[in-house]
């Protein structure tokens, strides 16, 4: 049974996979009730805060022993409210499974559907950074954070009342990727350029529990599933590890093999198309001779929005590096087999 | 070994021969660790309830669909073990019900079936099957079934079981 939302207008969805029940539609809907766009962020916030009060969360959830909502949500505060008070009941509740990013990552994707940008970003910040950065990564973060208000938290538009479980998770490659693709969708080189950066923390935090079971003679070498097996242990160090194996497999099955690698690749270029569309194309540049971080090299087929965004920014050197790229790759191996 | 996928695994006789394979296997499992099977391991413990081999070919044959990505191929396997007059057992209803939970088209007709003859068989569902009815109901983005569910897992089992079952 699917509720329709009276905020929703069948007639102009913003994207076809889209519910309706995101802040683009809602701020439609509160155009059309004569309301101007610069007090639409505020607007949300009393709207939100107003249903959280009528329905007494904050005396109710301290004390619940069982989901405390009765109605189906109807709107986007509505929504909105409930999702925030469930993960503050479900970690008074039940705090052991905030020890695996799973919820957590779902609360960030839900945010990024609903296109509520402040959460996003404060929901990453407050979420998953655990994990110090070296001197220069926090160096060049707070280069590029310096003009950048972070004023928001994960509970936003929630009071301060709502609280995390005291033992929070470290993040997955679904942190990450979900993070880095908000970060693409909203154009935001700098929360990109965050992500980033936490990535790369993380990923040296995997590699030196690998580095420390080299150094223990534990393995001779590093084989391809091995990689995901650390990701595993530095995600979940509380949990059970058994299944493992089996999720890994079913990931790489569903993702054609970039789950093996922690989705290295695919981030990278959403990070260089998030560069190159905010103009910042010699960033991008020097991502890409970073290179894929994978077993295969770029191709002009891989960056060819990229490509586009130097033309757009009438960057040369990016759009002539890219374009050397033609031959490469798959289009190098075809044209041999055609030439063949 | 291989694991087995839908792209390896896509003729009926193939899947008849990896149930024959897995029933073999299950068999051997039970005989070296007979004494090791306890409810902590759940999905050992399924195995623990005592089936024939009909309704453990049954069981075998549902675990594959959902393996495989397959909700007709269990729906018609139910209907086929039914008109044969297989006895279910909780279990047997729970792994029914797992099979297609992820699966909208499927799941509000076949949970309503599977209720019933659970209901005619005298079965009250467990905890296996709510949280099979949990997962539909959120497939099929129904929220107040999907509500009522969660209440029932969390009066019934409380936090000790909770903290797992949320893991799906």
């Amino acid at each position: 049974m699917r509720t329709s939302l009276p905020t929703q207008l069948p007639k102009e969805k913003e994207r076809p996979n889209d519910d309706g029940n995101n802040f683009l539609i809602w701020k439609k809907h509160i155009k059309t009730l004569g309301h101007r766009p610069r007090t639409f962020i505020r607007r949300f916030e009393i709207e939100t805060r107003k249903l959280f009060e009528e329905q007494n969360l904050s005396e109710t959830i301290p004390q619940a022993t069982l989901v405390p909502f009765q109605n189906v949500p109807t709107n986007l505060p509505m929504l909105v409210v409930n999702i925030v008070s469930l993960i503050w009941y479900l970690g008074r509740r039940y705090p052991r499974c905030f020890a695996d990013p799973q919820i957590l990552n779902l609360l960030m994707s839900y945010m990024i559907k609903a296109r509520i940008g402040p959460s996003v970003s404060a929901i990453f910040r407050d979420c998953f950074v655990h994990i110090p950065l070296t001197e220069e990564q926090q160096r060049r973060l707070d280069q590029v954070q310096e003009s950048k208000s972070t004023n928001f938290q994960w509970h936003w538009p929630l009071p301060k009342i709502i609280q995390l479980p005291a033992r929070l998770p470290r993040p997955d490659k679904y942190t990450f990727v979900r993070a880095m693709e908000y970060a693409y969708l909203a154009k935001n080189a700098v929360f990109a350029t965050e992500v980033w950066i936490r990535r790369q923390a993380w990923r040296a935090y995997i590699d030196d529990r690998i580095e420390q079971d080299f150094h223990n003679v534990l393995w001779s070498h590093l084989g391809d599933d091995d990689l995901i097996r650390y990701e595993e242990e530095v995600r979940n160090d509380f949990a059970d590890l058994r299944d493992w194996s089996k999720f890994a497999t079913l990931e790489s099955e569903r993702s054609d093999g970039a789950s093996n690698t922690l989705y290295e690749g695919y981030v990278r270029l959403l990070y260089i198309q998030t560069l190159a569309s905010c103009g910042l194309c010699d960033d991008a540049l020097n991502m890409i001779r970073m290179g894929t971080g994978e077993k295969y090299d770029w191709t002009f087929s891989m960056l060819a929005k990229v490509r586009d965004y130097a033309e757009a920014f009438e960057h040369h050197e990016l759009g002539n590096y890219i374009d050397g790229l033609r031959h490469s790759g798959i289009h190098a191996e075809s044209q041999t087999g055609v030439n063949e | 070994m291989r694991r087995i996928t839908p792209s390896v695994l896509s003729q009926e006789s193939q899947i008849d021969e990896v149930v024959e394979l897995m029933i073999r296997l299950f068999s051997s499992i039970r005989k070296v660790y007979r004494d090791e099977i306890t409810g902590y391991d759940r999905r050992m413990s399924n195995y623990s309830e005592s089936l024939t081999s009909a309704q453990q070919r049954v069981v075998i044959y549902f675990r594959l669909c959902r393996r495989l990505r397959s909700p007709g191929r269990l729906v018609g396997s139910y209907n086929e073990a039914k008109t044969r007059g297989v006895q279910f057992t909780p279990t047997m209803y729970a792994f029914a019900l797992a099979g297609v939970a992820t699966y909208p088209r499927f799941f509000q007709e076949f949970s309503r079936r599977v209720l019933w003859d659970m209901a005619a068989d005298g079965y009250e569902p467990d905890l296996d099957v709510v949280r099979a009815l949990l997962q539909g109901a959120a497939a099929t983005r129904d929220v107040v079934t999907a509500l009522f569910r969660f209440k029932t897992l969390e009066q019934a089992y409380g936090p000790p079981y909770m903290g797992g079952l949320l893991m799906f």
